[in-house]
């Protein structure tokens, strides 16, 4: 009898570990694609700032079509906030790969690169676009960050072009964005910076969110 | 609360993954023994009683389908009326080859011991009185009394199950008895059901009979004889047919006198928890339903408690206007857990089809696919509900039936 219940337990302790490494299997899987998504988001960067360095040149000439810059822009911003919506999902998925921290601050910094690209953009173009920064905690997710979070989304899903939405993980130590909350004096997370002026702290409405953004 | 929402997900996973391959491993090593029966030379004489109160739609049925029984010796049957307020005694009395004793009411293990008392014939067969054996029921049944069993107990199938609720009730009896057979390779049949079980006489007197003050006298009195090292036996393929609750409310109250009475039950034994001296009460009947207890009220708290979450998000999605139904809400990411549920929901699967395929060899019954996705989802997440409020029933001591 003592046979049957070690069978069975021996059983048991290999299903779990055949799911534990299926577990490391997805998780390997995820961050691979992360991995290429993050490359081809790179190569997508780097076309669009060499556009912005052309388009420096050509205000010398004054023959800038700003049109064709803002469209790519904008192409560009909204593939890199799909793409963080992906790697936020990944993120919860992932449970034995810590490593996906790792992804996650290089896909900061890309976002912080193509916030300081959409300024520079919209002074040098004179767009309409409204920016929406959202710092946020990766270390304390409450339950009204949460909100903030489905509120942005939804915010974003309406206004589509209309609005720039970055997402910054803020206590993850980057020295830019440390560098950033102390300049804009952003003294607790999550917070909102909406067009580089007005900082909001959470929960907004979605109601109270399209008093400060065109959309 | 990941952490812990995570951990308990873990132990649920593992409880119920060794219980499914131990019933599956249980199986696979015995299934040709399933409905296998012992070659008996002579045939012992048998004490049929059948305990009433207040009965008098069923008793009649009863007491036919027990006249009817097939059986190579004179049968002793009698009725022990527990203080019924209705007709039963009148209806019962109309027999003549029967006997009949009225007696004040004290519950049914009191009338069973009544008729124990009564009783002249070796075996003692005690049938509910809204219960309708089969008549070769004893005749699959009595073989079993080998030198060390005291008990044999039958298929309880359900009666005309029309409604959802019946249906449900008949997958589980038919459930339980799959596994209740399974449970006599582990020499830990747990319960001697009151629809119809066999005793030996001399047994149950030694042992002081049936507990009264138990809400629950069939699952004691099985606990009891393998504290005695008793063997219980199980003839599946001998069948007694009962009515079942068809309204929710009835169900319920019948549950929850179950559950007190399993309680009682476990309390009553708990001292020989992991003791070895004590048949497979203290290693295995014990743990078993000390473990079931508790992770059913854990799962019930995590029911609760992601229900809770459920209703704060609702409610921060209308205080916040976003929509709940948001792009990434049912977005698809397989993890560890999930690859644990798949097994889990195959080994499932399996358990469910081996029940099946032995059952069919034992009793006609309707496989409708929504039936089992409700019993399997639904129905038996509703137990933990149940066991709670037995609970606070056990706790404050109200041991009613």
């Amino acid at each position: 009898m003592r046979k049957v219940f070690l069978k069975t337990f021996a059983l048991t302790v290999l299903v779990f570990i055949i799911g534990f490494y299926a577990g490391i299997l997805f998780d390997n899987l995820r961050l691979e694609e992360i991995k290429s998504r993050l490359t081809e988001i790179d190569n997508l960067w780097n076309d669009v700032r060499l556009l912005q360095s052309f388009t420096q040149r050509m205000i010398d000439n004054k023959s800038l079509d700003c049109s064709i810059l803002l469209r790519e822009n904008l192409i560009a911003g909204d593939k890199i906030y799909q793409e963080g919506q992906k790697v936020e999902e990944y993120e919860k998925a992932n449970r034995f790969t810590p490593t996906i921290f790792v992804e996650k601050e290089r896909y900061a910094l890309l976002d912080l690169q193509f916030w300081l690209n959409s300024i520079d953009m919209k002074r040098i173009c004179n767009a309409s676009y409204s920016t929406v920064i959202y710092f946020y905690s990766q270390y304390n997710k409450t339950t009204e960050q949460g909100f903030q979070d489905r509120v942005l989304l939804d915010l974003k899903e309406k206004c589509g072009p209309q609005i720039i939405y970055i997402t910054f993980p803020s206590d993850m130590g980057i020295t830019t964005l440390n560098v950033i909350r102390d300049i804009y004096n952003i003294e607790k997370l999550p917070a909102i910076m909406i067009n580089e002026s007005i900082v909001l702290y959470s929960p907004k409405s979605m109601r109270e969110l399209e008093k400060y953004v065109k959309c | 609360m990941d952490i812990i929402l995570d951990s308990v997900n873990l132990i649920f996973a593992f409880v119920g993954v060794y219980f499914t391959f131990l019933f599956i491993l249980l199986f696979l090593s015995n299934k040709k023994k399933l409905l296998r029966r012992p070659k008996i030379n002579s045939f012992p004489s048998v004490s049929i009683i059948i305990p009433a109160h207040n009965e008098e739609e069923s008793i009649e049925g009863t007491i036919e389908s027990v006249k009817k029984l097939e059986y190579p010796k004179k049968k002793e049957i009698m009725v022990v009326d527990d203080g019924s307020t209705d007709k039963t005694f009148e209806i019962a009395n109309k027999f003549r080859d029967i006997k009949i004793f009225k007696k004040k009411r004290g519950g049914k293990a009191s009338a069973l011991n009544f008729g124990l008392k009564q009783a002249k014939g070796e075996i003692v067969v005690c049938v509910d009185s809204d219960s309708y054996p089969e008549k070769d029921a004893l005749l699959k049944t009595v073989p079993f009394f080998e030198k060390n069993v005291a008990a044999v107990t039958t298929s309880v199938i359900v009666k005309n199950a029309k409604g959802i609720l019946e249906r449900l009730q008949e997958l589980e009896y038919i459930m339980v008895a799959w596994s209740r057979k399974l449970f006599e390779y582990l020499d830990a049949i747990y319960v001697t059901p009151g629809p119809m079980s066999l005793y030996k006489k001399d047994v149950l007197q030694k042992l002081g009979g049936f507990d009264e003050k138990n809400l629950t006298e069939d699952i004691e009195i099985a606990w009891r004889l393998i504290k005695h090292k008793y063997k219980i036996k199980m003839a599946l393929d001998a069948k007694v047919y009962t009515h079942v609750p068809k309204t929710i409310k009835i169900w319920w109250h019948q549950r929850i006198r179950w559950n007190v009475g399993g309680l009682q039950t476990t309390a009553k034994y708990f001292n020989l928890f992991l003791k070895k001296e004590f048949g497979n009460i203290g290693t295995f009947l014990l743990p078993l339903f000390s473990l079931s207890y508790a992770l059913s009220i854990v799962g019930l708290f995590l029911i609760i408690y992601v229900a809770f979450v459920w209703v704060r998000y609702l409610i921060g999605a209308y205080m916040f206007g976003f929509n709940p139904i948001g792009p990434f809400l049912f977005y698809f990411v397989p993890d560890f857990f999930v690859v644990l549920a798949v097994i889990s929901l195959l080994l499932t699967a399996f358990y469910i089809k081996m029940n099946f395929r032995t059952m069919k060899k034992v009793i006609e019954f309707p496989k409708k696919f929504r039936d089992i996705l409700l019993y399997v989802f639904i129905y038996i997440g509703i137990f933990t509900f149940n066991l709670l409020h037995s609970s606070i029933r056990f706790i404050r001591k109200k041991y009613e039936w």
